[in-house]
C-alpha cells in the first residue's frame, strides 16, 4: 500500500545506527561504570545515551514557562535514551578489531579447533541455500532447459579442524597498601575488560592470575577481582615466580606468553641488578609485557615505570615487546588497553 | 457491544455533527493495524520521505505501546478529503469516540483560515512524489551527501515564510571618479584619446528585501547546489509550510475535537450502557488534568468555558481566525479563568514553594494563572534575518537583533548547516557574539 511497506522499521535501524555511533563516542565514560564492571557476559545492562538531536535556533536560557508553580508545565525529559545491551555487545563496539600482538605459531602448542565452512554441495537442503549455477549446469548436462527436482543442488557445509596456537596470559595486580580504593577500582576495571575480551576472542587461551605485595599469590579469577591483601611492595619475587611458572607449566615451545602488570609503580628501589635481570628474563620469553600504571606519580616517573622503560629501550628492535600505559582517570582505561594490546601500535 | 457497524456509526455521527452545525471536510476512514499506525504517527502523512528522526519516533511509539504506557488511537491527515486512520485492535466503543473526535478535527481543518490555506489536494500523492525524489537524490548523489543535505535543511524549519521574496540582483553604479583638480588636464595633455564607455561602470549587488527570514528558500534559490537538490529543498520547504499551521493550532484543534466528541457521543443512539462508560473512560484517560498543559485537557476546558461565556457561534468565528497564541491572548480573560476556577476545571490553589508540590498551598489569583498559561504559549523562536549577500565573494550575513542570547553550540551547528547548503562563507551576527559557519564540520557530523 505504501512506497515502502516497512519504512518505519528501516528508519528505526537507520536511527539505531546513528545511536550506535554516538554510543561509541561516549564509550570511555561508559566502560568504567560500576554496573558494568562485574556484570556477567549475558547480563543486560541499561546505559544512558545522549539523545540524538536535530539542532535548531534556540535561546541559551529558555524563558521558564509558568514560573514553575508545580503544575508540571513543560515536562523536562532529560534528553537521554536508555538502551539495553550486554557487555559482549558493548565490547563488539570497541575491542573487536584488537588482536593479541606477536602471536607466533608454536610447533607443539597446536590445538585443533572446529570450524564450519560452506564448501560442500548436496542434493537436498533448504531453498535458501540453492546453488543456482550448479543446478543449471546439472540441468544442462541432462539436456534440459528447465530445472527438474533432481537437478537441484544446495550449498552445504563441512566441519574442518583449524589449528590454533595457544597462549597464556598472566595478569598481575598490585594489592599492596599503597593501592587505595580508586587505584584498585581502576586497575580492576582495566583487567576486567581485558579478561572479558580474551575469553571471548581466544577461547583456548589460558589465564593466570596473581596478586602481589612483597610476595606473589596465585589466585582464582574470582579472587583476583575481589581479594585484597596489604603489605609493602616488591616485584622481584613476582617476576621470578612468573618466570618459574612459565618454565614449569607453560613451556615456550608450546605457548605464547603475555604478561600484564597493574600497579601504581611505588616500589622501594629499581636500581637493583637482580630486578633488571629478572625482568630481562621475562622479556626474552614473552610475546608482550604490558604495564599499566594506575595513578602513578604526577610530576616524575615512578621507579617501576623507569624500570620498564629502561627494559623497553633495551629491547627496541624486537617489535617492542614492552608497552607502558598510564591510567589516571576513568576515561583513560580504554585508551590504555588499546595502547598496550593494539597490534600495530608502537610502544610509547 | 456497540450496535451497528462502522458505517452506521460514521453515518449517525455525521448526522449529529451536521445537526450541531459542524461542517466537516468529507472524511475517509481507514482501519489499520498497529504497525501502520506507528508508522503514520511518526511520519504524519502516508508516503512521506524517510528520515532517521522518524525512525526514532516510530521506535518510541512502538515501545510505548508494547509497555502499555500509551497508545496512539487515531491519526487525521489534513487533506481533501481528510483521511482518518483507526487502530484495528481498539474496542468498538473507542472507535465511536474516535470517529466523533475525527469529525471535529475535520471541521476545524475546513474552517481555520491557516489550515485551509495549505496544499490540501491529493496530500498522499504529492508527499509520495517528494519521497520518491529524495530517494532518487540518495541514489544519485550518494547517501552521505543526500542525508547531510536533508539534515541541514531540516534544521531550518523555523526559518520559513510563505511571504518570501527572493533577493533581486541589481547593478549599482561604482563610486564616481574624484572631481578633477585645477591643473589635472596638464598631466593628461599628451595621453592617447580615451573613449567614454557607453554604460556607466557598475557592480552587481543583491538587494535583500527587509525582514527576509526564509533562509531555507534562500538556500534553494542562491545556495551552491545542484538543480536536483534545489528541487528537494523546495519540496522540504513545502512540507514544512504544510505542517506549520498544524503546530500553531494544536491546542485549539485538539480541544475542539475533544469538546465535540463528548457532545456527539452523548447523543449517539447505538450505545449499550456499558460502552458509553467505556468510551468516557478513554476520554478521561486522554484528558488527564495532572498536566495542565496537556493540549487535550487545556483545549477542551477552554472551549467548554468559552462556549458557556460567549456561545458556540462566537466560538466558530474564533476557529476561523485564530491560532493558539492569539486565541489564548485574546479570549482567555480573567473572567473566563475565574469561571474555570469556580467550576474546578482550573486549579484555584498552588503550592507555596514550587519544589514541593505536595506541601502547603495558597490561593491562585486568576490574573496570575492566566499569565502563567499565556506565557507557555509565547512563541520562543529567535528571529533571524538575512542582512546582506555579497555576490562577489558569495558571502551571506545573517543577523539576530534579540536581547536573549542564543544557545552557543546549537547555533554553531545550525550555522554550519547553513554554510553547507550555501557553499560559501556564512556568518551570524548578534549583540553577544558572532558565529562563522563551517561546512566541513557539518559534513563530518554524518
Amino acid at each position: 500500500m505504501d512506497l515502502y511497506n516497512h519504512k518505519g522499521e528501516l528508519d528505526r535501524q537507520w536511527y539505531l545506527r546513528k545511536l550506535n555511533r554516538a554510543l561509541r563516542d561516549s564509550l570511555p565514560e561508559i566502560v568504567t561504570h560500576e554496573t558494568i564492571i562485574g556484570a556477567r557476559p549475558n547480563q543486560r545492562i541499561r546505559i544512558a545515551v545522549q539523545r540524538l538531536e536535530e539542532p535548531h535556533f534556540r535561546y541559551e536560557s529558555p524563558p521558564s514557562p509558568a514560573g514553575g508553580h508545580g503544575q508540571g508545565i513543560g515536562g523536562a525529559d532529560g534528553g537521554v535514551v536508555w538502551i539495553e545491551m550486554t557487555t559482549d555487545e558493548l565490547m563488539d563496539l570497541w575491542l573487536e578489531d584488537l588482536k593479541l600482538p606477536r602471536m607466533e605459531n608454536k610447533p607443539r602448542g597446536v590445538v585443533d579447533e572446529e570450524e564450519d565452512r560452506f564448501d560442500d554441495v548436496t542434493r537436498r537442503g533448504p531453498l535458501a541455500n540453492l546453488d543456482k549455477r550448479r543446478s543449471f549446469y546439472a540441468a544442462r548436462s541432462h539436456g534440459r532447459d528447465y530445472l527438474a527436482e533432481e537437478d537441484l543442488r544446495f550449498r552445504s557445509w563441512k566441519t574442518h579442524t583449524r589449528p590454533i596456537t595457544s597462549a597464556v596470559v598472566t595478569l598481575v595486580r598490585d594489592a599492596s597498601g599503597s593501592m587505595d580504593e580508586t587505584k584498585r577500582y581502576l586497575s580492576k576495571s582495566a583487567a576486567w575488560w581485558i579478561v572479558r575480551w580474551i575469553q571471548r576472542q581466544y577461547r583456548q587461551c589460558e589465564l593466570v592470575y596473581l596478586l602481589h605485595t612483597t610476595e606473589p599469590v596465585r589466585v582464582e579469577e574470582r579472587d583476583f577481582f575481589s581479594r585484597e591483601i596489604t603489605g609493602g611492595t616488591a616485584v622481584l619475587s613476582t617476576f621470578q615466580a612468573v618466570a618459574d611458572l612459565w618454565d614449569r607449566e607453560y613451556p615456550p615451545s608450546a605457548f605464547n606468553h603475555y604478561f600484564l602488570h597493574f600497579s601504581d609503580g611505588e616500589i622501594w628501589s629499581a636500581a637493583d641488578g637482580a630486578l633488571q635481570l629478572a625482568l630481562q628474563t621475562l622479556v626474552n620469553n614473552a610475546s608482550l609485557l604490558g604495564y599499566f600504571e594506575v595513578q602513578g606519580y604526577r610530576s616524575r616517573r615512578s621507579p617501576l615505570w623507569k624500570l620498564y622503560e629502561a627494559t623497553a629501550r633495551e629491547s627496541t628492535g624486537r617489535l617492542a615487546p614492552v608497552r607502558l600505559a598510564e591510567i589516571h582517570d576513568r576515561e583513560d582505561v580504554l585508551g590504555a588497553i588499546r595502547t598496550v594490546i593494539a597490534d600495530s601500535q608502537p610502544s610509547s | 457491544m456497540v450496535h451497528g457497524t462502522l458505517d452506521t456509526w460514521v453515518e449517525e455521527l455525521n448526522q449529529l455533527a451536521l445537526a450541531a452545525n459542524l461542517r466537516p471536510l468529507p472524511t475517509e476512514f481507514q482501519v489499520v493495524s498497529d504497525e501502520v499506525i506507528y508508522t503514520l504517527s511518526s511520519y504524519l502523512v502516508p508516503g512521506r520521505y524517510r528520515h532517521w528522526s522518524y525512525g526514532e519516533r516510530y521506535w518510541i511509539a512502538k515501545q510505548q505501546d508494547e509497555r502499555r504506557l500509551g497508545r496512539i488511537y487515531e491519526l487525521v491527515v489534513n487533506g481533501d478529503p481528510a483521511i482518518a486512520y483507526l487502530l484495528d485492535k481498539n474496542p468498538d466503543a473507542y472507535h465511536v469516540l474516535v470517529i466523533g473526535h475525527v469529525l471535529a478535527h475535520a471541521d476545524f481543518f475546513a474552517h481555520n483560515r491557516w489550515l485551509s490555506q495549505v496544499r490540501r489536494q491529493n496530500v498522499g500523492l504529492w508527499f509520495r512524489e517528494h519521497a520518491q525524489w529524495i530517494e532518487n537524490l540518495h541514489q544519485q548523489h550518494g547517501f552521505a551527501r543526500a542525508s547531510a543535505l536533508l539534515d541541514a535543511a531540516r534544521t531550518l524549519y523555523q526559518l520559513i515564510d510563505s511571504h518570501y521574496r527572493p533577493p533581486t540582483l541589481e547593478r549599482s553604479p561604482l563610486a564616481p571618479e574624484p572631481a578633477p583638480a585645477p591643473f589635472d588636464w596638464v598631466r593628461h595633455l599628451y595621453d592617447e584619446p580615451k573613449f567614454e564607455p557607453l554604460e556607466a561602470p557598475s557592480a552587481p549587488t543583491y538587494r535583500v528585501w527587509p525582514k527576509t527570514r526564509d533562509v531555507l528558500a534562500l538556500m534553494g534559490d542562491l545556495g551552491r547546489l545542484d538543480e536536483d537538490e534545489r528541487v528537494a529543498i523546495a519540496m522540504l520547504r513545502e512540507e514544512m509550510l504544510y505542517f506549520r499551521p498544524q503546530q500553531e493550532t494544536k491546542v485549539m484543534n485538539e480541544g475542539w475535537a475533544t469538546y465535540w466528541h463528548v457532545q456527539l457521543i452523548r447523543h449517539f443512539s447505538q450505545w449499550d450502557d456499558q460502552d458509553h462508560i467505556e468510551a468516557m473512560r478513554l476520554h478521561a484517560q486522554v484528558t488527564q488534568p495532572s498536566q495542565l498543559l496537556n493540549p487535550y485537557y487545556l483545549g477542551w476546558t477552554l472551549w467548554e468555558l468559552l462556549a458557556e461565556s460567549f456561545g458556540l457561534t462566537r466560538c466558530q468565528t474564533m476557529i476561523e481566525q485564530e491560532t493558539d497564541q492569539s486565541w489564548i491572548r485574546q479570549w482567555f480573560s480573567d473572567d473566563v479563568v475565574r469561571l474555570g476556577q469556580d467550576r474546578h476545571l482550573l486549579p484555584d490553589h498552588r503550592p507555596i514553594s514550587p519544589d514541593d508540590p505536595k506541601g502547603e498551598s495558597e490561593y491562585y489569583p486568576p490574573a496570575e494563572l492566566k499569565e502563567d498559561i499565556q506565557r507557555a504559549f509565547v512563541v520562543d523562536t529567535p528571529e533571524i534575518i538575512v542582512s546582506a549577500i555579497d555576490p562577489d565573494t558569495h558571502r551571506l550575513t545573517l543577523s539576530y537583533e534579540g536581547k536573549n542570547p542564543l544557545h552557543p553550540s546549537y547555533t554553531q551547528d545550525v550555522v554550519d548547516a547553513i554554510a553547507f547548503l550555501w557553499g560559501g562563507p556564512v556568518s551570524l551576527v548578534s549583540h553577544h557574539r558572532t558565529w562563522q559557519g563551517d561546512e566541513h564540520a557539518w559534513q563530518k557530523r554524518g
